[in-house]
């Protein structure tokens, strides 16, 4: 048995550390909405590979990168803000989704269609594991590497590229490791709910500390918290593992949102005024 | 004299952006100056810095220390120190004022390089002439906006910036910290530096050795001595 669900537990850990590491970037990039169309984006291009029947790993990568690259061409010919194109995106992204599944008709509602949707603790294989592990290797050796670089980024892009960092690759490279993330995760938490792993630890992290530097330890280990537990609460109580790893993720955010020393000084301070 | 900082004919757009920001902006600043860009909003003050630092692409020639700005931005940058426009850390900012100051020399360090001792020396010392040593390990979103504004020039110090782009400097703070603030801006002017600043406040103007109407994307120099108001009085019946 555990050969079988080895593979998801260690996806789980991975899958959740790393999105708890590039979450705390994205997060302070305010790129939640960018997340959020990316993971649909990846599920458009599984769902699309599902129709052809073609592995998913390139589609949905490639689908998630698109959007990405899409979002300033598109703003700049249409002269829409970000967020407004993003918003054109997502429906758009979703909605293929739905119809590549749904052109394959006599597969739709099979299992591993649904698992597109919430995840699969059955549907991971070792080639997700190695993704995933190739993904958060990537991503902690670029965050090292470049720490300066990405924190100035973080802080305040134009003071960033006036001290000389190029701070548009840098983004890039962000952006492309969301994309893996989004990608390698996506068999095991599914299309609907990788979001809650990219944003929950990463905000749960903000929360007990101002401190990137300490945000890029804890929101790791709070993912990677999300992810084994939510696995376990699956495996015991035969739940969808996407479902339960999100809802983890979200009682852990409100539990440090209620211990965050950040609220009680705004309260202090709301008191005080 | 050679001009350090020289701007001509430069047309300039954003991309996406509705039309051309600059059409056919020219001023230049000889090394020491302090020159003043004023205007209404939207005629393309901020757009000059940004030419000038390499942010936006543009048509002409901007050229700083000699160099043409398109060419050489990594090595422009290193010498300019730069104010943007309305930029107040919020409270929860991840930044000490400290690794503020130390942020404009990232980009001279190799990823792998540690950051030397002299660095973090020459920071505090930069943040120790504008009286904020004492809240070097403050999150720089706890200090006040002139405090910030300061740390900003520190910044500049710390980087060994020949040149200081400041874009209204002056803006949301009060009389006090305006008058500071100043203060810190003509003193570094003493000391040697190049200044050109958007303003829209009279502090400035008095020491000015030039100063530039920007107007519909194009320039045009003002004679000195010459008050805001009378500026303003000209400026305004065109209406925009």
């Amino acid at each position: 048995m555990w050969a079988l669900i080895l593979p998801s537990l260690l996806s789980a850990l991975l899958s959740g550390a790393t999105s708890g590491l590039l979450g705390s970037c994205a997060l302070r990039l305010r790129l939640s909405a960018l997340g959020y169309a990316m993971a649909h984006a990846a599920f458009a291009g599984a769902a699309l590979a599902f129709w052809l029947g073609l592995p998913p790993l390139v589609l949905s990568f490639l689908f998630a990168l698109a959007v990405a690259a899409l979002l300033g061409p598109v703003a700049d010919y249409t002269g829409l803000p970000a967020d407004a194109v993003l918003a054109i995106l997502f429906p758009l992204t979703m909605a293929l989704g739905f119809l590549f599944i749904a052109l394959s008709p006599s597969q739709a509602l099979t299992s591993p269609a649904l698992t597109l949707f919430w995840g699969s603790l059955l549907g991971v294989g070792w080639s997700d594991v190695l993704v995933l592990g190739a993904v958060l290797a990537a991503s902690a050796g670029f965050l090292i590497l470049f720490r300066r670089e990405v924190w100035a980024t973080l802080v305040e892009r134009r003071l960033a590229e006036e001290a000389g960092i190029p701070a548009k690759p840098i983004l890039w490279a962000l952006l492309f490791l969301i994309g893996a993330t989004v990608v390698g995760s996506l068999r095991l938490v599914g299309g609907l709910l990788i979001y809650a792993l990219l944003f929950l630890p990463a905000s749960a992290a903000s929360q007990l500390t101002l401190e990137l530097r300490q945000q890029f330890f804890l929101a790791p280990a709070l993912g990677a918290l999300s992810g084994l537990t939510g696995f376990g609460l699956s495996f015991w109580a035969d739940l969808p593992v996407g479902t339960s790893i999100a809802l983890t993720a979200c009682g852990l955010f409100l539990l440090f949102s209620f211990l965050s020393p950040r609220r009680k000084l705004r309260l202090e301070e709301a008191h005080r005024a | 004299m050679e001009p350090i900082l020289e701007l001509e004919e430069v047309w300039a757009a954003y991309p996406g952006g509705r039309g051309a920001a600059l059409k056919g902006a020219s001023l230049s600043l000889s090394p020491q100056e302090l020159g003043l860009l004023v205007g209404p909003n939207g005629a393309g003050k901020t757009t000059i810095l940004e030419v000038l630092l390499g942010f936006v692409p543009y048509r002409g020639r901007a050229r700083t220390f000699g160099l043409e700005v398109r060419a050489h931005r990594a090595e422009v940058r290193k010498r300019i120190g730069y104010l943007p426009q309305e930029l107040f850390f919020p409270p929860d900012a991840p930044c000490r004022t400290l690794d503020l100051v130390l942020m404009g020399r990232f980009g001279q360090l190799r990823p792998w390089q540690r950051l030397p001792r002299e660095e973090r020396k020459r920071a505090l010392s930069a943040l120790e002439r504008f009286g904020l040593a004492e809240r070097a390990d403050w999150p720089i979103g706890h200090l006040s906006g002139g405090q910030q504004r300061k740390a900003l020039l520190a910044r500049a110090m710390a980087k060994g910036a020949e040149i200081l782009l400041l874009d209204e400097p002056f803006a949301s703070l009060d009389p006090q910290a305006r008058l500071d603030l100043a203060q810190a801006i003509l003193d570094l002017k003493d000391e040697g530096l190049t200044i050109l600043a958007v303003v829209h406040e009279e502090e400035l103007l008095a020491r000015a050795d030039r100063a530039f109407l920007v107007r519909e994307g194009k320039t045009q120099p003002l004679p000195q001595k010459v008050r805001l108001a009378e500026i303003w009085a000209e400026v305004q019946p065109c209406g925009r």
